[in-house]
């Protein structure tokens, strides 16, 4: 993917997310677009950094923003980014199944990094309070990586249904 | 330096894991105090989520407009009710208002102070919601250059919504109470003798303890601060919607549904 792609990528995802996205949310729970990136672009593609690099800018961003203390949600970004990266080493990335597997534990794993710096500040967030949460995060997810993988499988394979790709 | 240009990859991440974590730290030091690039990027980002925040409530009520169009028709009718009934109300409050001016004169003539802290209200609109899933934390549309300062409390009509936590120019953030960090100290609305302290759960309701284990707090109660802490006394919570007893703590722990609909909740007052 390309840098400028992936920029304006990013960028869109994080506008939506403090905007237009609340529109969709379930019991007050949203699908984390900058978190779904960062999977997707670090998974799919060949020897790729860009994933983790805007993450970790628009993670700063995004705490600048929204959050108590900036640097978290980079942090959790960059080990997830990175944990993507050894995963497809020995996960088969053109396998669906594959991909709902690592946003599942990436999102359990961002989860949990977010919430232990957070409680390390002195945040009063309940360890309940983030599993109670976890389902509709993984499922929201999973749902819009899913969107977004046949989204892109389309554009590289225009013929699917061809036997050539059977 | 062989050994860095060898393991490039790992250098990278280790540098960037640690300059993050000096940013946590700068963050974490200096909580609170507002940072030029934060207030910069906030007042870019208020910008932009303007327009997208009118956008998206027209295309909201749009959309609910066509779907509910029965209802609509409906709702227009009570309200044309409602509004005849307004304009009566109206001009007998003109009267009052023609009354009340010649009372204040005649308060002023006579150095009267007023037994009423009469309050400046600043109607605001909400341009960002928190995108992180995590905090209950919202932008508006107003900022220091209104007036408003850190600590004020906003308002729905006349139910809590929270307080300001950060003001910049043109822009200021809002954490609601049902984030799980804010404490209200409430007082029950049928008997004023009734005190505790609410929270958010997590879920978008409140719950809490009242200071008195025999507190005769039933369902249907209705909540108002206390006065003590940050929130003035006399502001409508919530209703109270479940009441257990803690053998552990010898409380009475009840449920409170706040009185704002926070899911839908578009415009804000801030009392000055």
């Amino acid at each position: 993917m390309k840098y400028q792609y992936a920029i304006i990528a990013f960028a869109t995802a994080f506008l939506l997310q403090s905007t237009v996205l609340n529109i969709f949310s379930i019991f007050g729970y949203t699908p984390n677009l900058l978190l779904c990136l960062v999977i997707l672009i670090s998974f799919l593609y060949e020897h790729n950094y860009k994933g983790i690099t805007l993450g970790v800018i628009f993670g700063l961003l995004s705490d600048l923003c929204f959050g108590q203390y900036v640097g978290i949600a980079a942090i959790g970004y960059l080990l997830v980014g990175m944990g993507v990266l050894f995963t497809k080493e020995i996960l088969n990335r053109e396998n669906f199944g594959a991909v709902i597997i690592v946003t599942g534990f990436s999102t359990i794993v961002y989860n949990l990094i977010y919430w232990t710096i957070s409680r390390l500040l002195g945040s009063p967030y309940t360890f309940v309070y983030m599993i109670k949460g976890q389902p509709f995060w993984i499922a929201f997810n999973m749902l819009v990586i899913s969107i977004a993988y046949f989204t892109l499988i389309g554009k590289v394979t225009k013929h699917r249904r061809d036997r050539y790709y059977r | 330096m062989r050994w860095i240009r060898e393991h490039k990859g790992l250098t990278a991440f280790l540098s960037t894991f640690l300059a993050i974590c000096i940013i946590l730290s700068v963050s974490y030091l200096s909580a609170g105090s507002n940072s030029a690039v934060g207030n910069l990027i906030q007042r870019g980002t208020a910008i932009v989520a303007k327009p997208l925040a009118s956008a998206k409530n027209g295309v909201t009520d749009s959309a609910r407009g066509i779907f509910r169009f029965k209802s609509v028709i409906d709702e227009n009718e009570t309200l044309r009710e409602e509004n005849d009934r307004l304009q009566q109300e109206l001009i007998q409050s003109v009267l009052q208002q023609r009354e009340l001016q010649e009372l204040r004169e005649l308060s002023n003539v006579l150095n009267h102070d007023s037994v009423l802290g009469i309050k400046n209200v600043m109607a605001a609109n909400i341009i960002e919601l928190d995108g992180s899933n995590w905090f209950n934390i919202f932008t508006i549309d107003k900022g220091a250059e209104s007036g408003i300062e850190k600590g004020d409390i906003v308002v729905d009509g006349t139910a809590l919504i929270g307080r300001i936590i950060e003001v910049d120019t043109g822009s200021s953030k809002v954490t609601a109470i049902i984030d799980e960090s804010s404490k209200v100290s409430f007082e029950v609305l049928r008997d004023l003798s009734i005190m505790g302290i609410v929270q958010g759960d997590g879920t978008g309701n409140l719950s809490g303890f009242t200071f008195n284990g025999d507190a005769g707090v039933v369902e249907g109660d209705e909540l108002l601060t206390s006065g003590i802490g940050i929130y003035e006394a006399g502001i409508i919570i919530g209703t109270v919607t479940a009441v257990s007893y803690n053998d552990d703590t010898q409380l009475k722990t009840i449920v409170v549904e706040p009185s704002v609909k926070f899911n839908s909740l578009k415009k804000v007052a801030v009392i000055l």
